[in-house]
């Protein structure tokens, strides 16, 4: 099958910064595809390249076939694009919002309220469908923003960043109901800074820093290309810190706010013990030792030199720029 | 989750696209529905139409003498079309915080005309300012104003009017869309002062020096307004004037054309810009 996205050195100049540097990413269709990468890594540019909000400077980009500079108007007609602000009005019904969005997409005046009644009824917001958008919480609104997106029933559903600044419980509904989706059969392209989010969602990863793509594969594929087994150490008293991570070697990584510290080692159980021991020799106190799998953490680190910036961080409130409209 | 030989299950597959009608009344029809539902919107404005109106009468009326013509019937027409200016900073306002909210991404992702988009946008902003200007206009009458005026006069003015709120729209689209942020677009919509103040609304341009005098003579707003007041008024005013009505009247549509051709291309690149 003709693959979904393909992109050959693309690149996206705004003045003198290279959002894109040459970036050649193939997403194969019928599958989840994650973008991964810190902050400024260029994962929206790309996004907005596709969606054609943002035309590339240099390279080629095709969408479902259709090359975005030439053909816009097919590629539009192909994607869904929702965000992480939740463009829907709140003056107006969740129904209302997704007829006028469904009329756009090219329905007639009864085949969008039928479309529009469909996905209320597959986002699990048929009972809120006619109050004002205005009293949804959070997590409502982005799942109607979702929904948005779907009216028009696009082979390709872009994400960008759906989930960011929702809280747990809305950031698990919304999982759910794109997992829905992507059994009935749309293709999923989305960013997000969550790894948690790419490991439960994606078929595919796509790892991408300072406008490259790093490394992309399947979540296992990943874990394993970092190869090394992890050792986790966490000390009883953070002043120990420093001392420990220098007895550790040049490759140990500490995080301060845990007081933990992870070496990647290849000598399995046998090498962990050696750890502890040699650490307990500079009597310093450990808390926890564990020999563990990498995670896409791990992976992240290892591929970029950088963590992951954000983490799930309840914020309920975020995202609703639209409140102010 | 990966499905490879499952076709696509498409019920929401649309069956046609969207006529530039469709997505112009779509938009006016959203847009029109959230100021209908935000009684605060079209409240606030008419509250400032109306206070202005008063203090111009009122406070500093009695200050302002005007050759052949009592202050108020000088006043009103002029305040009617320059406070199109003022209600039209509101929707500057709008379009900023509908953009910064990530609207208009999503419009531009739909297979919809770009121009049929922001027409039902301007439209309705249009709308909103004539809704504003009649609501004044009553109060206007209420506080003395007084007009000889036909009917046939009242209809050319009242279409004048529509055509005028139109014109000005546009532009405050262009501000909301360039503005960047809804602090930025309410900071540009101070534009109407100078605008409004350096042109024939609250007093004779005769009145002022030199270098403003040339350009409140020639600028838009005092073609509308020479237009309204002397179409309202008749020979009252008309014999003040420097040219006669028929001037005015070509003058400022030829200045409406102007606006929305200089606007129209100028939208639509801020509304395209990455």
């Amino acid at each position: 099958m003709e693959p979904i996205v393909e992109a050959h050195g693309l690149v996206k100049r705004y003045g003198d910064v290279l959002a894109l540097d040459g970036l050649d990413l193939v997403a194969p269709a019928g599958q989840v595809l994650a973008l991964l990468g810190p902050n400024g890594a260029g994962k929206t540019t790309l996004v907005r390249s596709i969606a054609t909000l943002t035309r590339p400077t240099e390279g080629t980009l095709r969408v479902a076939g259709h090359d975005v500079r030439t053909h816009p108007e097919q590629v539009r007609r192909a994607i869904g694009l929702a965000g992480q602000y939740a463009a829907v009005e709140p003056s107006l019904t969740g129904l209302e919002n997704l007829r006028m969005v469904a009329r756009l997409f090219g329905h007639g005046r009864r085949e969008a309220k039928a479309a529009s009644e469909r996905v209320l009824e597959q986002m699990g917001l048929t009972d809120a469908g006619r109050r004002l958008v205005k009293t949804y919480s959070g997590g409502m609104r982005r799942r109607l923003d979702l929904g948005a997106s779907l009216v028009g029933s696009p082979r390709l559903l872009l994400l960008d960043e759906p989930t960011t600044g929702l809280d747990p419980r809305s950031r698990n509904e919304l999982w759910t109901a794109l997992e829905e989706l992507v059994e009935q059969g749309t293709d999923v392209l989305l960013t997000t800074q969550y790894l948690e989010e790419a490991d439960r969602l994606a078929d595919l990863i796509a790892i991408i820093d300072h406008g490259r793509l790093v490394a992309s594969g399947t979540a296992d594929e990943l874990k394993s290309r970092a190869g090394r087994d992890v050792v986790d150490l966490q000390v009883r008293e953070a002043d120990d810190l420093d001392r420990a991570a220098g007895c550790l070697g040049p490759e140990s990584i500490v995080d301060r706010s845990t007081q933990r510290i992870t070496v990647p080692v290849t000598g399995g159980a046998d090498e962990m013990l050696a750890l502890a021991r040699a650490l307990s020799e500079q009597r310093v106190p450990l808390a926890d030792v564990a020999l563990r799998r990498p995670t896409l953490d791990d992976v992240f680190l290892a591929l970029t030199g950088r963590p992951a910036e954000a983490r799930p961080e309840p914020e309920t409130e975020r995202g609703l720029a639209g409140d102010a409209a | 989750m990966t499905t490879t030989s499952t076709p696509a299950v498409r019920p929401n597959a649309p069956t046609g696209r969207a006529s530039a009608f469709t997505t112009l009344s779509a938009v006016a029809v959203r847009t029109a529905l959230k100021i209908a539902r935000s009684p605060q919107i079209l409240g606030i404005a008419v509250v400032q139409s109306v206070l202005f109106l008063l203090m111009f009468r009122y406070v500093l009326g009695g200050a302002i003498g005007v050759r052949g013509l009592s202050y108020v019937d000088f006043l009103v027409p002029g305040f009617i079309v320059s406070g199109l200016l003022f209600t039209g900073g509101g929707g500057a306002v709008a379009v900023a915080e509908e953009a910064a909210a990530g609207l208009y991404d999503r419009l531009r992702s739909l297979p919809v005309s770009s121009v049929a988009v922001l027409a039902g946008r301007a439209v309705t902003d249009a709308g909103l300012m004539f809704v504003v200007g009649l609501v004044t206009l009553a109060v206007g009458f209420g506080v003395g104003f007084r007009t000889g005026a036909g009917p046939g006069h009242w209809l050319v003015a009242i279409a004048l009017l529509v055509l005028y709120a139109v014109a000005l729209a546009g532009i405050f689209v262009w501000l909301g869309l360039v503005s960047g942020s809804a602090q930025a677009a309410q900071g540009l919509s101070i534009l109407a002062v100078p605008f409004s103040f350096l042109s024939s609304a609250f007093v004779p341009v005769e009145t002022m020096p030199g270098v403003l005098q040339a350009f409140a003579s020639w600028q838009p707003l005092t073609f509308m307004v020479n237009t309204w007041r002397g179409l309202l008024l008749g020979d009252r005013v008309t014999a003040t004037f420097d040219h006669p009505l028929g001037f005015y009247l070509v003058g400022s549509l030829i200045w409406s054309a102007v606006l929305l051709g200089v606007a129209a291309p100028l939208i639509l690149r801020a509304y395209r810009s990455d």
